[in-house]
């Protein structure tokens, strides 16, 4: 629905809450293919290398920008103060120490001595305060980023490169916040010297390819930082990037941008049509990677200020759907099926909410029939002449099918008695039914690193209103569940937090007030170009890419 | 002529200001908000939506906006996007020339095709090549511009590889859509030249020259044409102004730069700004495009030109 990385063209990349480690989810053989080739020929370096990607971006300033689009982007011009390993750690970048004071308020950075911006102004503890205020600065109109920062208050400079931040409130997901594009470290100078409207266009950064040009609707193009020696510690090699130049292009439709990558007029594509990935295995000339999403499943959101408010209907619901069919028909095997309200990749994600319900429409009737809901004549059941009505609302363009999903779902809910009214509706009038709260099921997916994100879904303060977006369309508001999302929040990694977090994903899976259907996965094809990798939100690294010249 | 050129000038302010009213009315009629289009779900604090709809004056009533915005208009400042934050009239000037291009070439192609197809049509008429004309332009008129976009895409870019598949800018990257979008346009004017050629063939005066003994090509190519082209001058015209709207597809599948891949783009994010300015470019070249049509009529048709000099 409304409100994803990828959904949306504008949408909101990671939402709010912080990042956190994923893992390389191969598809076939795909990825596989790829390690091996990495391993077997050693880097060329030179070479341009052209990647399409499906739609339009906004702009490439990391303090404003809320697009996922642009963050695949803003990956290879930005460094971040830190970045998440393999195992969801963090690990020192551009900051090579850090510390947070024992009330949570206080953050001590020291930086490395080294870096320098593309324009040569050097990165110290000074250009770290200037980009913490820029975000906070109502004048740039910061969209995304500051909410990365959450409570901030204040940055000093304590030595040339010791900068300390305050914050105004413990904000547990900030430092793994750090690692995203999306607060990524803009030149001092030239931020400050452009209209932000300008710098949006035409920014400036430190990361291994710099900015060149960019041609609205069409590419933006980029070319090797040739005095790069701060790569993080998990790149494959040091020094300046493998590509000499490095193009993103839109090219909107799957079919021709399938075609351009088959004919090499494109090394690689993002977003590979569920339908072709079969086909492009079968290539060997290509490469598919897929990358699962960390954050929240495609879920479908059952509001429980309605009909769902009966925790019988809603399990109902959840067992009258046919998820393993559905998933499979649609995605042919491109996507997994989910079953809490956390993605795998996600931290804290808690593998016992796997297979803890199933599919089995005898058991919706007579869950419904123990709930009051009779079958009538036309085949809708009814409890005190109100009729099994529901709404269900999905947005529209057919974002990763799940109109087809919903129409998939209408036929498996009327089989065991509801009547279901299916609405597509384009982001802005989507926006308003759920803000008025007038649907009784709604889908959502949400990019994040954090299982703070279970916060945001589930806390009565993000139930949708009239003039605010919500994530928490389930409508839930339950006293136990709040103190959980609370404790979520504000407790430090750790077991004690993994506990509470699992217990939060216990919970929405047994009151069934959302029903995980597919991760959302980012697919990703090359022809000729080899050594990709991800971060932690799963946005392509180009860092260590080079051309196979195939 | 002076006079009629003033006149239809004088007629096409209330037409715009018309266009203006309604798309204002009608997007602020639509559902949905603008601030929640530009967040795209990111989750904001009321302080930060506050901020960015006072940024954009958003925060004002509809009264104060409209005024705000005619008065912009008027001294032809289109506003800033709200999603780009990019002045409206900075991004149209960047994208327009690509879509003239466009649905100039497409324009000429159907012109040439329509008038080319429709007079053999109508010479043959009847004949094998009259119905094979027909049949072709009726598909033609029926198939989707996106679907022919992808079969040419296909044969001539990835097949044979003569012409890029996707970009703008050089002459190879503007022919597979200008034909794309042109041949699409083709089918009507070729049915309405046929239709014409027809009509002025009946003309007693062509049998008239006929019976001069002036051979057949001559009688259709000097005589019959010139007066069978009005409507068809009409038809182009009016396409022409369709050509702009129908941009918005065919840039889309061949990712061409344009004003309609930048409407639709604004469409989808509620991008007020930008969707105004963009329909009001639109609707002062159609506006312009039909002025044009009208007083091309008085240079092609000596009748025509003895009424407008009365």
């Amino acid at each position: 629905m409304t409100s994803t990385a990828i959904r949306s063209p504008h949408a909101a990349a990671a939402i709010g809450a912080g990042l956190t480690a994923l893992t390389l989810a191969a598809c076939g053989g795909g990825a596989d293919a790829e390690t091996d080739a990495a391993v077997e020929a050693s880097p060329t370096s030179g070479g341009a290398a052209t990647f399409a990607v499906d739609s339009p971006f906004y702009g490439f300033d990391p303090n404003v920008t809320p697009a996922a689009q642009d963050a695949r982007v803003l990956r290879q011009m930005f460094d971040s103060l830190l970045y998440l390993d393999a195992d969801g750690e963090l690990q020192p970048w551009l900051a090579t120490e850090w510390s947070v004071s024992e009330d949570g308020l206080t953050y001590d950075f020291t930086l490395r001595e080294d870096v320098t911006f593309w324009d040569d102004t050097p990165f110290d503890a000074e250009a770290l305060c200037f980009n913490l205020d820029r975000i906070v600065d109502p004048d740039v109109g910061s969209i995304y980023a500051i909410g990365l920062v959450g409570p901030y208050d204040s940055c000093s400079v304590v030595e040339e490169f010791t900068a300390q931040v305050q914050m105004s409130a413990p904000f547990a997901p900030f430092l793994n916040n750090l690692t995203s594009p999306f607060l990524g470290m803009n030149s001092p100078t030239a931020a400050a010297e452009a209209d932000p409207a300008d710098y949006l266009i035409e920014p400036t950064g430190s990361g291994p390819f710099e900015f060149v040009s960019y041609t609205p609707q069409d590419r933006i193009e980029l070319v090797r930082n040739e005095d790069y020696a701060w790569a993080p510690g998990n790149a494959d090699h040091e020094g300046p990037a493998h590509l000499e130049e490095l193009t993103f292009q839109i090219i909107s439709d799957a079919t021709v941008r399938m075609g351009s990558l088959r004919s090499g007029d494109v090394q690689g594509i993002g977003n590979v049509p569920e339908t072709e990935i079969a086909a492009v295995e079968a290539d060997t000339s290509l490469v598919v990677t897929a990358q699962q999403q960390s954050g929240a499943p495609y879920q479908l959101h059952l509001n429980a200020d309605g009909i769902f408010a009966d925790v019988a209907v809603r399990q109902a619901a959840r067992a009258a759907l046919d998820i393993d069919s559905a998933v499979e028909a649609l995605y042919f095997g491109a996507y997994e099926r989910a079953w809490g309200p956390l993605a795998p990749t996600t931290i804290g994600y808690d593998p016992a909410v796997e297979n803890a319900f199933s599919f089995d429409a005898d058991e919706a009737a007579s869950l419904l029939e123990s709930a009051g809901w009779v079958e009538g004549p036309d085949g809708v059941r009814t409890r005190d002449g109100e009729e099994l009505t529901i709404r269900y609302i999905e947005g529209s363009p057919n974002r990763e099918k799940r109109q087809d999903l919903a129409t998939f779902f209408e036929a498996n809910l009327e089989a065991v008695g509801f009547d279901v009214e299916v609405t597509f509706a384009a982001t802005a009038e989507l926006q308003t039914v759920l803000q008025e709260g007038e649907y009784d099921i709604a889908g959502l997916s949400l990019v994040a690193v954090d299982p703070n994100v279970l916060y945001q879904m589930y806390d009565p303060r993000f139930i949708p209103v009239p003039g605010q977006t919500g994530f928490n369309m389930s409508h839930t508001d339950e006293q136990s569940v709040t103190d959980l999302a609370a404790q979520s929040q504000q407790l430090t990694y750790g077991p004690e937090r993994d506990a509470v977090v699992a217990e939060l994903q216990a919970d929405v899976v047994e009151n069934a007030r959302s029903i995980a259907i597919y991760v959302p996965t980012y697919t990703l094809a090359t022809n000729g170009l080899t050594g990709l990798r991800f971060d932690a939100e799963g946005y392509p690294i180009f860092y260590d890419a080079y051309l196979t010249g195939n | 002529m002076v006079h009629v050129v003033l006149t239809r000038l004088l007629a096409a302010v209330p037409t715009l200001l018309g266009v203006m009213v309604i798309l204002f009315i009608t997007l602020r009629l639509l559902p949905g908000d603008p601030t929640a289009a530009m967040l795209g779900g990111a989750e904001a604090t009321p302080e930060t939506i506050a901020a960015l709809e006072a940024q954009f004056g958003l925060d004002r009533p509809v009264g104060e906006q409209f005024l705000m915005f005619m008065g912009d208009v008027l001294t032809l400042d289109l506003g800033t996007s709200y999603a780009t934050r990019q002045p409206v009239g900075v991004m149209i000037s960047q994208q327009i020339g690509h879509t003239l291009q466009l649905a100039g070439a497409a324009a000429v192609i159907s012109a040439v095709a329509g008038i080319v197809l429709g007079s053999l049509a109508a010479i043959r008429r009847d004949g094998w090549l009259d119905a094979g004309i027909r049949v072709l332009s009726l598909v033609n008129t029926a198939m989707p511009s996106f679907w022919l976009g992808l079969l040419l895409i296909m044969a001539f870019a990835f097949g044979l590889g003569w012409f890029p598949a996707t970009g703008t800018g050089s002459l190879a990257h503007l022919i597979l859509p200008a034909v794309t979008l042109g041949l699409s346009a083709a089918g009507t004017v070729t049915r309405i030249v046929r239709n014409s050629v027809l009509e002025v063939l009946g003309e007693n005066y062509v049998t008239a020259l006929h019976a001069k003994g002036l051979r057949a090509r001559t009688v259709v190519a000097v005589h019959v044409l010139r007066n069978a082209v009005i409507p068809t001058v009409t038809v182009v015209g009016i396409q022409l102004g369709a050509l702009v709207a129908g941009s918005v597809i065919v840039e889309t599948v061949f990712t061409r730069q344009g004003i309609g891949q930048t409407l639709v783009q604004a469409i989808n994010g509620q991008d007020y700004p930008v969707i105004q300015g963009v329909v009001l470019v639109i609707a002062v070249i159609y506006v312009a495009i039909n002025i044009v049509v009208d007083i091309s009529y008085s240079a092609i048709d000596p009748r025509v030109r003895a009424t407008v000099a009365r």
